[in-house]
Protein backbone atom coordinates (compact mmCIF):
# COMPACT_ATOMS: atom_id res chain seq x y z
CA UNK A 1 0.00 0.00 0.00
CA UNK A 2 1.48 3.17 -0.56
CA UNK A 3 1.04 6.39 0.45
CA UNK A 4 -1.25 7.56 -1.43
CA UNK A 5 -3.64 5.00 -0.25
CA UNK A 6 -3.66 5.71 2.99
CA UNK A 7 -3.78 9.26 1.89
CA UNK A 8 -6.85 8.61 0.19
CA UNK A 9 -8.74 6.26 3.25
CA UNK A 10 -8.01 8.65 5.96
CA UNK A 11 -10.83 11.20 5.32
CA UNK A 12 -13.48 8.21 5.31
CA UNK A 13 -11.34 6.15 8.48
CA UNK A 14 -14.45 5.66 11.20
CA UNK A 15 -11.76 4.23 13.58
CA UNK A 16 -13.36 4.90 16.74
CA UNK A 17 -14.42 8.28 15.34
CA UNK A 18 -12.17 10.05 17.33
CA UNK A 19 -10.63 12.96 16.08
CA UNK A 20 -7.90 12.69 17.85
CA UNK A 21 -6.98 9.00 16.19
CA UNK A 22 -7.47 10.94 12.46
CA UNK A 23 -5.00 13.67 13.79
CA UNK A 24 -2.52 10.71 15.31
CA UNK A 25 -2.81 9.62 11.97
CA UNK A 26 -1.89 12.50 10.17
CA UNK A 27 0.87 13.20 12.40
CA UNK A 28 2.68 9.68 11.20
CA UNK A 29 1.56 10.45 7.16
CA UNK A 30 4.25 13.75 8.11
CA UNK A 31 6.50 11.94 9.44
CA UNK A 32 6.61 9.47 6.38
CA UNK A 33 6.41 12.44 4.28
CA UNK A 34 9.17 14.19 5.88
CA UNK A 35 12.73 13.95 4.08
CA UNK A 36 14.01 14.33 8.06
CA UNK A 37 12.75 10.77 9.00
CA UNK A 38 14.81 8.03 8.86
CA UNK A 39 14.73 4.49 7.13
CA UNK A 40 13.48 3.14 10.17
CA UNK A 41 11.27 5.29 11.58
CA UNK A 42 9.35 5.76 8.49
CA UNK A 43 8.99 2.09 8.51
CA UNK A 44 7.48 2.15 12.16
CA UNK A 45 4.74 5.15 11.08
CA UNK A 46 3.96 3.15 7.86
CA UNK A 47 3.05 0.00 9.96
CA UNK A 48 1.20 2.28 12.84
CA UNK A 49 -0.84 3.76 9.92
CA UNK A 50 -1.65 0.23 8.78
CA UNK A 51 -2.30 -1.24 12.36
CA UNK A 52 -4.48 1.92 12.71
CA UNK A 53 -6.65 0.97 9.47
CA UNK A 54 -7.20 -2.20 10.76
CA UNK A 55 -5.14 -3.83 8.26
CA UNK A 56 -3.56 -6.41 10.35
CA UNK A 57 -5.81 -9.17 11.46
CA UNK A 58 -6.73 -7.68 14.73
CA UNK A 59 -5.88 -5.88 17.45
CA UNK A 60 -4.22 -9.04 19.14
CA UNK A 61 -1.45 -8.33 16.86
CA UNK A 62 -1.31 -4.17 17.14
CA UNK A 63 2.30 -4.91 19.04
CA UNK A 64 5.36 -6.44 18.06
CA UNK A 65 5.09 -9.62 19.11
CA UNK A 66 8.26 -11.02 19.49
CA UNK A 67 7.24 -15.06 19.40
CA UNK A 68 6.30 -14.45 16.30
CA UNK A 69 9.05 -12.34 14.79
CA UNK A 70 11.47 -15.16 15.75
CA UNK A 71 9.18 -17.78 14.25
CA UNK A 72 8.68 -15.93 10.98
CA UNK A 73 12.24 -15.79 10.16
CA UNK A 74 12.96 -18.98 11.47
CA UNK A 75 10.84 -20.28 8.56
CA UNK A 76 12.67 -18.29 6.10
CA UNK A 77 15.69 -19.70 7.37
CA UNK A 78 16.78 -23.46 8.36
CA UNK A 79 19.66 -22.49 9.86
CA UNK A 80 17.67 -20.05 12.43
CA UNK A 81 15.18 -23.02 12.53
CA UNK A 82 17.80 -24.92 13.80
CA UNK A 83 19.33 -22.23 15.89
CA UNK A 84 15.81 -21.60 17.91
CA UNK A 85 15.22 -25.28 18.50
CA UNK A 86 19.03 -25.47 19.82
CA UNK A 87 17.74 -22.77 21.92
CA UNK A 88 14.55 -24.33 23.71
CA UNK A 89 16.73 -27.28 24.57
CA UNK A 90 19.50 -25.18 25.54
CA UNK A 91 17.37 -23.71 27.78
CA UNK A 92 15.79 -26.72 29.56
CA UNK A 93 19.23 -28.13 29.49
CA UNK A 94 19.80 -24.80 31.60
CA UNK A 95 17.11 -25.14 34.13
CA UNK A 96 17.70 -28.71 34.94
CA UNK A 97 21.73 -27.74 35.60
CA UNK A 98 20.56 -25.30 37.72
CA UNK A 99 18.26 -26.86 40.11
CA UNK A 100 20.84 -29.41 40.24
CA UNK A 101 23.65 -27.37 41.14
CA UNK A 102 21.09 -25.29 43.83
CA UNK A 103 20.83 -28.23 45.41
CA UNK A 104 23.98 -30.00 45.38
CA UNK A 105 24.97 -26.54 46.97
CA UNK A 106 22.08 -26.12 49.69
CA UNK A 107 21.51 -22.92 48.05
CA UNK A 108 18.48 -21.12 48.19
CA UNK A 109 16.70 -18.89 45.37
CA UNK A 110 17.08 -15.73 47.62
CA UNK A 111 20.61 -16.47 48.22
CA UNK A 112 21.20 -17.62 44.58
CA UNK A 113 19.29 -14.13 43.57
CA UNK A 114 20.97 -12.12 46.28
CA UNK A 115 24.63 -13.59 44.60
CA UNK A 116 23.56 -13.02 41.09
CA UNK A 117 21.87 -9.31 41.58
CA UNK A 118 18.10 -10.45 40.85
CA UNK A 119 14.99 -10.86 42.52
CA UNK A 120 14.14 -14.04 43.65
CA UNK A 121 11.24 -14.33 41.42
CA UNK A 122 13.80 -14.37 38.67
CA UNK A 123 15.31 -17.35 39.82
CA UNK A 124 12.15 -18.91 40.32
CA UNK A 125 11.06 -18.11 36.95
CA UNK A 126 14.19 -19.71 35.48
CA UNK A 127 13.93 -23.01 37.04
CA UNK A 128 10.21 -23.51 35.52
CA UNK A 129 11.44 -22.36 32.46
CA UNK A 130 9.18 -19.09 32.35
CA UNK A 131 12.36 -16.88 32.41
CA UNK A 132 14.99 -16.99 29.57
CA UNK A 133 17.70 -15.59 31.01
CA UNK A 134 19.71 -12.78 30.03
CA UNK A 135 23.23 -13.93 28.73
CA UNK A 136 24.86 -11.60 31.44
CA UNK A 137 22.60 -13.58 33.97
CA UNK A 138 24.11 -16.92 32.71
CA UNK A 139 27.11 -15.57 33.72
CA UNK A 140 26.75 -13.79 37.28
CA UNK A 141 24.89 -17.36 37.89
CA UNK A 142 27.70 -19.05 36.57
CA UNK A 143 30.12 -16.74 38.82
CA UNK A 144 28.03 -17.42 41.70
CA UNK A 145 27.91 -21.28 41.33
CA UNK A 146 31.50 -21.33 41.23
CA UNK A 147 30.94 -23.28 37.42
CA UNK A 148 32.13 -22.53 34.30
CA UNK A 149 28.95 -20.17 32.19
CA UNK A 150 29.22 -23.26 29.55
CA UNK A 151 28.09 -25.89 32.85
CA UNK A 152 24.64 -24.09 32.62
CA UNK A 153 24.51 -23.07 29.39
CA UNK A 154 26.51 -25.25 26.87
CA UNK A 155 25.71 -23.68 23.54
CA UNK A 156 26.23 -19.97 24.44
CA UNK A 157 27.65 -20.04 20.82
CA UNK A 158 23.53 -19.99 19.66
CA UNK A 159 23.96 -16.17 19.97
CA UNK A 160 25.98 -15.87 16.75
CA UNK A 161 23.83 -17.93 14.73
CA UNK A 162 21.06 -15.31 16.62
CA UNK A 163 22.20 -12.87 15.93
CA UNK A 164 21.29 -11.86 12.65
CA UNK A 165 17.82 -12.41 13.41
CA UNK A 166 17.51 -8.94 13.96
CA UNK A 167 19.49 -7.67 11.07
CA UNK A 168 17.36 -10.28 8.85
CA UNK A 169 14.05 -8.85 10.25
CA UNK A 170 15.09 -5.36 9.50
CA UNK A 171 15.26 -6.02 5.75
CA UNK A 172 13.35 -8.98 5.23
CA UNK A 173 16.41 -10.41 3.57
CA UNK A 174 18.97 -12.63 4.27
CA UNK A 175 21.48 -11.42 2.71
CA UNK A 176 24.83 -13.17 1.62
CA UNK A 177 27.10 -12.24 4.04
CA UNK A 178 23.95 -12.94 7.10
CA UNK A 179 24.10 -16.13 5.18
CA UNK A 180 27.67 -16.63 5.29
CA UNK A 181 27.50 -16.04 9.54
CA UNK A 182 25.45 -18.56 9.83
CA UNK A 183 27.10 -21.32 8.23
CA UNK A 184 30.57 -20.68 9.35
CA UNK A 185 28.83 -20.66 12.83
CA UNK A 186 27.01 -23.93 11.92
CA UNK A 187 29.91 -25.30 11.02
CA UNK A 188 31.87 -24.93 13.85
CA UNK A 189 30.35 -26.89 16.71
CA UNK A 190 30.13 -25.74 20.03
CA UNK A 191 33.13 -26.60 23.00
CA UNK A 192 31.35 -28.87 24.81
CA UNK A 193 33.16 -28.10 28.78
CA UNK A 194 33.20 -30.82 31.09
CA UNK A 195 31.78 -29.86 33.84
CA UNK A 196 33.89 -29.70 37.06
CA UNK A 197 33.36 -31.70 40.14
CA UNK A 198 32.69 -29.36 43.17
CA UNK A 199 32.74 -30.04 46.79
CA UNK A 200 29.25 -29.56 47.93
CA UNK A 201 28.74 -26.27 50.24
CA UNK A 202 28.79 -27.38 53.81
CA UNK A 203 25.23 -26.36 55.66
CA UNK B 1 11.14 -15.91 22.72
CA UNK B 2 10.08 -15.32 25.91
CA UNK B 3 11.76 -11.91 26.53
CA UNK B 4 8.21 -10.07 27.34
CA UNK B 5 6.92 -12.76 29.41
CA UNK B 6 9.43 -10.82 32.19
CA UNK B 7 6.81 -7.92 31.74
CA UNK B 8 4.38 -9.81 33.20
CA UNK B 9 6.62 -9.89 36.82
CA UNK B 10 7.02 -6.16 36.06
CA UNK B 11 4.72 -3.45 37.93
CA UNK B 12 4.72 0.67 37.62
CA UNK B 13 7.61 2.35 39.30
CA UNK B 14 9.95 -1.05 39.89
CA UNK B 15 13.08 -0.92 38.04
CA UNK B 16 13.55 -4.48 37.05
CA UNK B 17 11.14 -6.94 34.93
CA UNK B 18 12.92 -10.38 36.07
CA UNK B 19 16.44 -10.16 35.37
CA UNK B 20 15.82 -7.24 32.56
CA UNK B 21 16.00 -3.49 33.49
CA UNK B 22 13.19 -1.14 32.83
CA UNK B 23 13.41 2.47 32.17
CA UNK B 24 10.70 5.40 31.55
CA UNK B 25 11.22 6.72 28.00
CA UNK B 26 11.49 10.39 28.14
CA UNK B 27 8.72 10.84 30.92
CA UNK B 28 6.13 9.90 28.22
CA UNK B 29 3.97 7.23 29.94
CA UNK B 30 5.74 4.89 28.05
CA UNK B 31 8.65 2.54 29.05
CA UNK B 32 11.17 0.32 28.04
CA UNK B 33 12.74 -3.06 29.02
CA UNK B 34 16.64 -3.42 28.12
CA UNK B 35 17.85 -6.49 26.94
CA UNK B 36 21.35 -5.96 27.22
CA UNK B 37 22.63 -9.02 25.35
CA UNK B 38 20.41 -11.62 25.22
CA UNK B 39 20.54 -14.53 22.51
CA UNK B 40 19.90 -13.50 19.32
CA UNK B 41 20.07 -10.17 19.93
CA UNK B 42 24.21 -9.34 21.34
CA UNK B 43 23.89 -5.76 20.90
CA UNK B 44 21.03 -5.75 23.08
CA UNK B 45 17.95 -4.09 22.19
CA UNK B 46 14.83 -2.61 23.88
CA UNK B 47 11.14 -3.48 24.20
CA UNK B 48 8.94 -0.07 24.07
CA UNK B 49 5.87 -0.56 26.34
CA UNK B 50 3.15 1.46 27.77
CA UNK B 51 1.30 0.32 31.34
CA UNK B 52 -2.84 0.51 31.49
CA UNK B 53 -3.23 1.03 34.75
CA UNK B 54 -1.17 5.10 34.23
CA UNK B 55 -3.67 5.33 31.55
CA UNK B 56 -7.72 5.73 32.59
CA UNK B 57 -8.11 2.35 30.92
CA UNK B 58 -8.04 -1.12 32.28
CA UNK B 59 -5.08 -2.31 33.34
CA UNK B 60 -2.39 -4.71 31.23
CA UNK B 61 1.44 -3.95 29.69
CA UNK B 62 0.90 -3.40 25.87
CA UNK B 63 4.17 -3.98 23.99
CA UNK B 64 4.19 -1.35 21.15
CA UNK B 65 7.90 -1.40 19.57
CA UNK B 66 11.21 -2.31 19.54
CA UNK B 67 14.81 -0.85 18.87
CA UNK B 68 18.41 -1.94 18.80
CA UNK B 69 20.26 -0.93 21.80
CA UNK B 70 22.78 1.11 19.16
CA UNK B 71 19.85 2.83 17.68
CA UNK B 72 19.34 6.29 18.80
CA UNK B 73 16.11 7.51 19.92
CA UNK B 74 14.71 9.94 17.29
CA UNK B 75 11.88 12.21 18.17
CA UNK B 76 9.84 10.28 15.01
CA UNK B 77 10.05 7.34 17.88
CA UNK B 78 8.64 9.01 20.11
CA UNK B 79 6.10 10.44 17.83
CA UNK B 80 5.34 6.64 16.41
CA UNK B 81 5.62 5.15 20.03
CA UNK B 82 3.21 8.36 21.37
CA UNK B 83 0.68 7.57 18.46
CA UNK B 84 0.95 3.41 18.93
CA UNK B 85 -0.05 4.03 22.55
CA UNK B 86 -2.76 6.20 21.97
CA UNK B 87 -3.85 4.09 19.89
CA UNK B 88 -3.84 0.86 22.22
CA UNK B 89 -5.90 2.94 24.56
CA UNK B 90 -8.59 4.55 22.41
Amino acid sequence: MNQDTYRDQLPNVRLQESEQFRRTLLTMLELIESEETSYADRKRAVSTIRDALSLHESKENFGIRLSQLELGVATRSRAVDYAASELESQEEKFAEKLKELMKARAITQTELASRVGCSQPAISQMLKRQCRPQRVTILNLAAALDVEPKTLWPNLNVTDILDTVAAVQEDGEMGAAESDAMRRTLDNPPVKAPARRLPSRKK
Amino acid sequence: MRLAAKLGHWTLHETHALDARVVELSDQLIFEMLVDDTFGFTCGMRLAFCEGVALPVGGGIWLIGMRRENETVTEAMIEVLRARREMVFS
